[in-house]
């Protein structure tokens, strides 16, 4: 709520004419979703946009849609392996997804603490980011989608960098990179 | 059984690779190429080119009418496991053959004309032969364009063919050779194994590292890379991070040995045995043993044979490692697992296959008794009886200098032996098989009568002429018709392989390597590869392999 109230003086402070003529008192809450989708994997950097769609759901009742992505990347991890036999391999494959659904699972349980009163539903998907992310906003018909942003140094985990290249293309609604 | 049909991909990239190998098949065959293939001195390959260019060609085009057939209708297993794999076979196919027929002769002319330029041959310097140039090739089609979609079932079957490639070699070994490899491999692998799974515990221990990570990395440090760490990050609970940093460490320094070891080797003039040894036990991956081998030396298979011996002692000894490291883990964390789980699912059964040929081949199931007695010759175009390149440079090198006393048709013989890297007919006569086998046997017994002439000390030639003569002569003598072929099939066996897994390497699997396992690993890996030289240059002696 805070955070918006800042923005929004910021803006008008900017430029007094935005918005219906500048004529609207400068601390309204002036951004209506009803639904954000929100995309975490309760990084550093994605937990100022945890921080940032709990504010907005907060200022505007919106539905909140937390989406973590299991990234594709994992499945050339086997990298040059040859030796092993499928079974092996599927073991491997098996554990990892079981990993990292640990992980989330311990990311949910942080998050129904943290967004405790607020209406928000979770959902787990595999694929490619950029795509899976899309596709869920799509689907969700997400009036906004909050991410986390460009942090110099990574977060242990999985090293993958997003690239708003392959994002935008296929954006359905607006993003909001949380500072 | 049926899947649902999720799309096949279009019949098109199979009928346009089926279509170019059915032309380059037809030009061949009608002499239209040959000055072309003559320029890259590869058209001694010219009848190998047209049955597996036609062959290919024929197998293409009847999958491409049965998948169109099949179009739009639930896939099954035969789809997924057979007619759906033939295109990307196809593919990898048609790579290696383009790498070893065009890509190598050009790179290798390429690189003489650079002479000038940087002062030394580059592809020598980085041994960029079909081995090493098909899985660079593998690897860049990955990370560009990615693999094509008609392609990805296909690709992977190479990690089966390279099983394949394996298996097919064992045809190749004599139970003494087995003998003498295999007690040295014994030491050298369970000292360096073992040391380097301890050592990296140690430095765990020092570093205060969790012990889930410190076992999955010993076991990618000590044994067998990527396929040790798949096998073991279950076994001891390693986390994501974990697993992640220690494959992206492992493959990176896996790489880096495949390009290093065989330019290494060289400089410091290691012999077959020598370089088979240290790859063997120092590179990482068994599949990259392989490919640094084959990179010392590609024509002969001795490097491959050692190297190979080292490396499915080592592979034995993974399921004793995960045993290690589930006693070693489960006993801190209370996990308990089956003696199935850790040890007979990681045995690896294609060992079992090598071993099959071995004794077929000793009891003399494709090599009847005389034929490695010198009673048959080979003089067939065959990359298999050539010199190796470095025996070329030595014969170049002495026909500049001048050998005093050679009489007309020692020097024709040696003249041709430069020319054609082997002994062999004229290209012209290689349809007449008479005049063609008339004029090889008449060039060696030039050149046995130059060694007889040697030994007898009527003419004086380098101890390094003589090895390579030597060399060129032992080379024609047939081996049995049977383990040529298989030799034959191993190479490219080894060829398709390397491509396909070279196509498993991505940079976003390399970006992993980081943290605790990097400093770990690059410690643990550049010792165990220092130790190994070491051991290897003082006490490896050379074995002679036939």
């Amino acid at each position: 709520m805070a955070c918006i109230a800042r923005q929004n003086a910021r803006l008008d402070r900017e430029n007094p004419a935005r918005g219906s003529g500048g004529s609207a008192p400068p601390n309204a809450v002036r951004i209506m979703f009803k639904r954000i989708l929100l995309a975490t994997h309760g990084t550093p950097g994605a937990r100022r946009a945890e921080a940032l769609a709990a504010d907005w759901a907060h200022a505007s009742g919106a539905a909140l849609v937390v989406l973590s992505i299991f990234n594709e990347d994992w499945k050339h991890m086997t990298g040059d392996d040859w030796l092993n036999t499928s079974a092996t391999r599927n073991i491997f494959g098996d554990y990892v997804m079981a990993q990292v659904n640990a992980e989330m699972d311990r990311l949910t349980g942080r998050l129904r603490t943290d967004f405790a009163g607020l209406n928000v539903r979770y959902l787990r998907a595999s694929g490619s980011i950029a795509r899976v992310l899309a596709e869920t906003a799509a689907h969700e018909r997400a009036d906004v989608i909050i991410m986390g942003a460009y942090q110099k140094k990574q977060a242990p985990g999985f090293r993958a960098r997003f690239e708003n290249k392959h994002l935008h293309p296929l954006l359905p609604c607006p993003v909001v990179v949380a500072p | 059984m049926a899947n649902s049909d999720v799309g096949r991909p279009s019949n098109i990239p199979l009928m346009t690779i089926s279509g170019l190998l059915l032309l380059y098949g037809v030009f061949v065959m009608t002499g239209l190429f040959t000055p072309l293939l003559k320029s890259l001195h590869v058209h001694k390959q010219i009848d190998l080119m047209e049955v597996l260019c036609f062959t290919a060609a024929g197998l293409g085009f009847a999958t491409a009418l049965l998948r169109q057939a099949r179009m739009n209708k639930p896939m099954t297993k035969r789809d997924i496991y057979v007619l759906e794999t033939i295109p990307g076979i196809l593919f990898i196919m048609l790579l290696a053959m383009g790498i070893r027929w065009f890509l190598e002769p050009v790179v290798g002319i390429v690189s003489v004309q650079l002479v000038p330029l940087l002062g030394f041959k580059i592809h020598k310097v980085l041994n960029l032969n079909y081995v090493v140039l098909g899985i660079i090739i593998g690897i860049i089609i990955t990370n560009t364009w990615g693999i094509p979609k008609f392609a990805a079932s296909g690709v992977k079957t190479a990690r089966f063919v390279l099983k394949m490639g394996v298996i097919l070699l064992g045809a190749r070994y004599s139970f003494a050779e087995l003998a003498k490899l295999g007690m040295v491999s014994v030491w050298m692998i369970g000292f360096f194994v073992l040391g380097t799974v301890f050592f990296v515990l140690f430095l765990g221990n020092i570093f205060r590292q969790p012990k889930s990570m410190t076992g999955v990395l010993s076991a990618g440090m000590g044994v067998c890379g990527v396929s040790a760490t798949v096998a073991c990050a279950p076994v001891v609970r390693a986390r994501c991070s974990e697993m992640a940093y220690t494959i992206g460490t492992i493959l990176g320094f896996g790489i880096l040995c495949m390009f290093a070891f065989p330019t290494i080797g060289k400089i410091v003039g290691m012999n077959p045995t020598q370089f088979g040894a240290w790859a063997g036990t120092g590179i990482l991956n068994s599949a990259q043993v392989a490919a640094a081998c084959l990179a010392f030396n590609a024509v002969d298979i001795k490097t491959l044979k050692v190297g190979e011996i080292f490396n499915i002692t080592r592979v034995l000894f993974l399921p004793v490692i995960v045993l290690v490291l589930a006693s070693w883990y489960g006993r801190r964390n209370g996990a308990k697992l089956s003696f199935k789980e850790v040890v007979v699912d990681k045995f690896p059964i294609f060992i079992l296959g090598f071993l099959l040929l071995f004794a077929m081949s000793s009891v003399g199931l494709f090599s009847p008794p005389g034929h490695y007695k010198g009673k048959y010759l080979d003089f067939s175009y065959n990359q298999r009886t050539e010199v190796t390149p470095e025996e070329l440079t030595v014969l170049e090198n002495a026909q500049q200098t001048g050998i005093p006393g050679l009489d007309a048709s020692e020097e024709a013989a040696f003249a041709d032996l430069i020319r054609q890297h082997q002994i062999a007919g004229d290209f012209n006569d290689r349809d007449n098989k008479e005049a063609f086998d008339a004029t090889a046997r008449k060039r060696m017994a030039g050149l046995e009568s130059i060694l007889a002439r040697a030994k007898g000390r009527e003419i004086v030639i380098s101890g390094e002429v003589k090895s390579a003569l030597t060399h060129a002569v032992k080379q024609v003598h047939k081996k049995s018709k049977t383990i040529v072929t298989l030799t034959d099939a191993m190479i490219w066996f080894f060829a398709y392989g390397l491509i396909g897994l070279g196509m498993q390497i991505t940079r976003k699997s390399l970006a992993q390597a980081g943290g605790w396992p990097l400093v770990m690993g690059a410690i643990s890996g550049v010792t165990k590869a220092a130790l190994s030289f070491i051991v290897v240059m003082y006490f490896v002696r050379d074995v002679v392999l036939k």
